[in-house]
């Protein structure tokens, strides 16, 4: 046997270099030093974004796990619903069961997670259109449920107050009152960082198992996908119970964030259309595409806000549509295009 | 070697996002410029700017140009947060101005508290009172200096609402509101006080607004106020509701004697339309306000944005804007405890009148109360003010 065949087989073997993973180790290393690098190059001005930063994780989060279901060939319009009931979750257990403020935010995945099989069990044989109408309704529904809940259980219209995670304690003469903000936000930054650094495990994870051809056929023809023994609800319920599991988490840590649940706030109709919008921009059915459309989107937004004050979200539109229009398959996806092909050009 | 490069690294950031520095009294302002509440936000906007205008053309503060940062909100809490926090540390501003939507408020309470600069406050009226088990703005701020509320509390609008309702001497009120923070409390509230002063409420049906999702198809909701045969139609919504709403009662032929709303904000161009002949609204400045601040207000407003104000905010931003620059003048400095000190003893212009800080129920300067609601009505295409009456345009007319 040549050498060169030799080297092949080991190698296949061995399997490709999982560069994904090593893409989660890079992204955990950047994270854990980004609060210091921010705080060495924009001193206080580091607070405000720290805070950017953390609002840009938390729509990779949405964004990410919203994909996980995409990848099915199912358009999900319930991401409301779980964000709210993670959210509603950790609310209720400060408010009734004096339990750690912590456990909120592992219990609010986890009924987020049995909301998102109560709901799967009844739509995810329907398909298209009517699935994503089923979806949608099932975020109104949960809405309506905490509204007409007793005010004195869910808080009614009102909504309740949800207490913070990280309150560092301002100490004169030893520190400046920034620095307590800058404590804070560093704290939230690393607990976003960590739930998006799990949510990019478990895609990866999905990607590189045979899951992956599953939900690709599905995607492609459910009824060839059946054919070939995949079985469809059964990927779709997995998809659907990850996918909600990260959602109901991170609503959960963003109500102890912002302070307070609210029915409107909670269930918006808003945070649905982030999370499609954002892969879309970035690259559908991707690990990467919901990453680089988070951070694209709110770098681009944040840039324009600074630089024109008014009118900033024309220009944003105006970014989504061309982007739309001229990369129909996201930036992740159209560069990949374009170095494929570069690559093939060269070695012709 | 090392605080070298920083220091370089930070000169090039800031030029880079262009920040420059300069002399005088800076405030920012927070606002939703954008998304559902922007409506809000731009009046509050145009308030701001004429304010301005006319301080710089007085000779500023402290004898240097009055400048104003104004941050957009988005009315999103993660959004109002990071924008407060750029305002006090990459803006370096001392007073923060504006504000709308309680949520945001009570997500910027934390926040304001760590930084405590001065913050007059003109949104946010969820003060928590009278809600078991959930503390409001008023409840968190509690008695803290640094905070002047300048809008009514939740509960003065109510007794504002009530007080109107009682005098016009209907008997029985059906209430409809929408589902929401905004809606809900406010309602129950109503409600109450409609009750302790003898009046019957014989229904309280809630709808879901067309801002929040609502179809905007309110026909259930109406037939089921209209079976109550109530002498007034009291119902609390979204601006984006009142086209709707009213169109359908019209459509319905529900006829009470009043039918009374209270949206924050009411469409310019419904008083051309049919169905506004004879509906009532509670707001808290109109244009024609017969007081020499008002119609000197609207003038200036008129004459800078070429359209009269049609959201009291406007008149509120600008109050607001008037009570900083006066009170650092008299101050003489931008010194906290002084600024305080004038905010708290000081008298201040507005289109409304004059006005001041008091103590509320719970929070230590509050600025405008029950006093400042007006109720209107439409009448043959023209708003007049009908209540109170010391400050009546016309008289209140019946529907039937």
């Amino acid at each position: 046997m040549s050498a060169p065949a030799a080297a092949s087989r080991a190698e296949a073997r061995r399997g490709p270099f999982p560069w994904d993973l090593l893409g989660v180790v890079v992204l955990a290393i950047i994270a854990a030093f980004t609060p210091d690098l921010l705080r060495f190059v924009f001193d206080r001005a580091s607070v405000s974004y720290l805070s950017i930063a953390s609002n840009a994780l938390s729509l990779a989060i949405l964004a990410l796990s919203w994909d996980m279901l995409a990848r099915t060939g199912n358009l999900s319009l319930a991401h409301a619903a779980f964000y709210g009931a993670g959210a509603y979750t950790t609310a209720l257990l400060v408010k009734h069961a004096d339990v750690p403020l912590w456990l909120g935010i592992p219990l609010g995945g986890v009924v987020a997670v049995a909301f998102a099989l109560l709901l799967g069990s009844f739509t995810l044989r329907l398909r298209g259109i009517y699935f994503a109408i089923a979806t949608l309704a099932f975020a109104e529904v949960l809405k309506s449920v905490v509204h007409h809940a007793p005010t004195d259980f869910a808080g009614g219209n009102a909504g309740m107050n949800v207490p913070a995670l990280f309150r560092p304690v301002f100490i004169a003469g030893e520190m400046e009152r920034w620095e307590v903000a800058y404590m804070r936000n560093e704290a939230y930054f690393y607990v976003y960082a960590g739930l998006l650094v799990a949510t990019v495990l478990a895609s990866i994870l999905l990607q590189r198992s045979r899951l992956r051809h599953a939900m690709t056929a599905m995607r492609t023809n459910e009824e060839v996908a059946g054919v070939m023994g995949v079985r469809a609800t059964r990927v779709k319920l997995l998809a659907f119970t990850l996918s909600s599991a990260f959602v109901g988490m991170l609503g959960a840590v963003e109500a102890h964030r912002v302070g307070s649940v609210l029915p409107e706030q909670s269930f918006s109709v808003a945070t649905t259309v982030l999370a499609l919008v954002t892969p879309i921009f970035g690259g559908l059915y991707t690990t990467l595409g919901p990453i680089v459309g988070a951070f694209g989107l709110s770098s681009v937004q944040e840039l324009l806000r600074r630089t024109f004050a008014d009118g900033y979200l024309i220009g944003y539109g105006v970014v989504l549509v061309l982007t739309i229009l001229f990369m129909p398959r996201g930036v992740v996806g159209t560069l990949g295009t374009f170095f494929r092909r570069r690559r093939k050009g060269a070695q012709r | 070697m090392l605080h070298i490069a920083r220091r370089l690294i930070v000169l090039v950031a800031a030029l880079a996002l262009g920040v420059t520095t300069a002399q005088g009294v800076t405030i920012g302002v927070l606002s939703p410029l954008t998304g559902g509440s922007a409506g809000t936000g731009l009046a509050q906007r145009a308030g701001f700017e004429l304010a301005l205008q006319e301080i710089n053309a007085a000779g500023g503060v402290l004898g240097e140009p009055l400048r104003i940062i104004v941050e957009d909100t988005q009315a999103n809490p993660a959004v109002g947060l990071a924008a407060f926090e750029k305002l006090m540390t990459e803006d370096d501003v001392e007073f923060i101005a504006g504000g709308f939507s309680s949520g945001v408020t009570l997500a910027l309470i934390e926040s304001f508290r760590t930084f405590q600069p001065i913050v007059m406050w003109i949104g946010g009226a969820v003060s928590g009172i009278g809600i078991d088990g959930f503390d409001g703005i008023e409840e968190l701020i509690g008695e803290e200096e640094w905070f002047f509320h300048v809008h009514p509390w939740d509960y003065h609008n109510v007794e504002a609402a009530t007080a109107f309702v009682a005098d016009t001497g209907v008997q029985t009120v059906t209430l409809l509101h929408e589902d929401s923070a905004f809606g809900g409390p406010g309602s129950a509230g109503a409600q109450a006080l409609l009750e302790d002063a003898g009046l019957t409420v014989p229904l309280r049906e809630a709808f879901t607004s067309t801002l929040l999702g609502g179809t905007g198809d309110f026909r259930a909701a109406i037939a089921k106020a209209a079976a109550t045969n109530a002498d007034m139609l009291y119902w609390i919504g979204y601006d984006s509701d009142v086209v709707p709403l009213t169109s359908q009662i019209r459509e319905l032929n529900y006829r009470p004697q009043h039918i009374f709303g209270a949206p924050p904000g009411w469409p310019s161009e419904f008083a051309a339309a049919p169905e506004a002949q004879c509906v009532t609204g509670l707001i808290g400045f109109m244009p024609n306000l017969p007081t020499p601040e008002a119609q000197a207000f609207t003038r200036a407003y008129v004459d800078l944005h070429g359209a009269e104000p049609d959201n009291y905010m406007a008149a509120l931003a600008y109050a607001n804007l008037w009570a900083y620059a006066d009170a650092i003048n008299a101050a003489g400095t931008t010194d906290q405890a002084a600024v305080i000190a004038e905010l708290q003893t000081g008298t201040f212009r507005s289109p409304i009148g004059d006005w001041s800080f008091q103590p509320s129920i719970i929070a230590k300067h509050q600025g405008f109360t029950t006093d400042l609601w007006l109720v209107f009505q439409y009448q043959n295409g023209v708003r007049e003010i009908v209540w109170p009456l010391e400050k009546a345009t016309a008289p209140l007319v019946s529907c039937r």
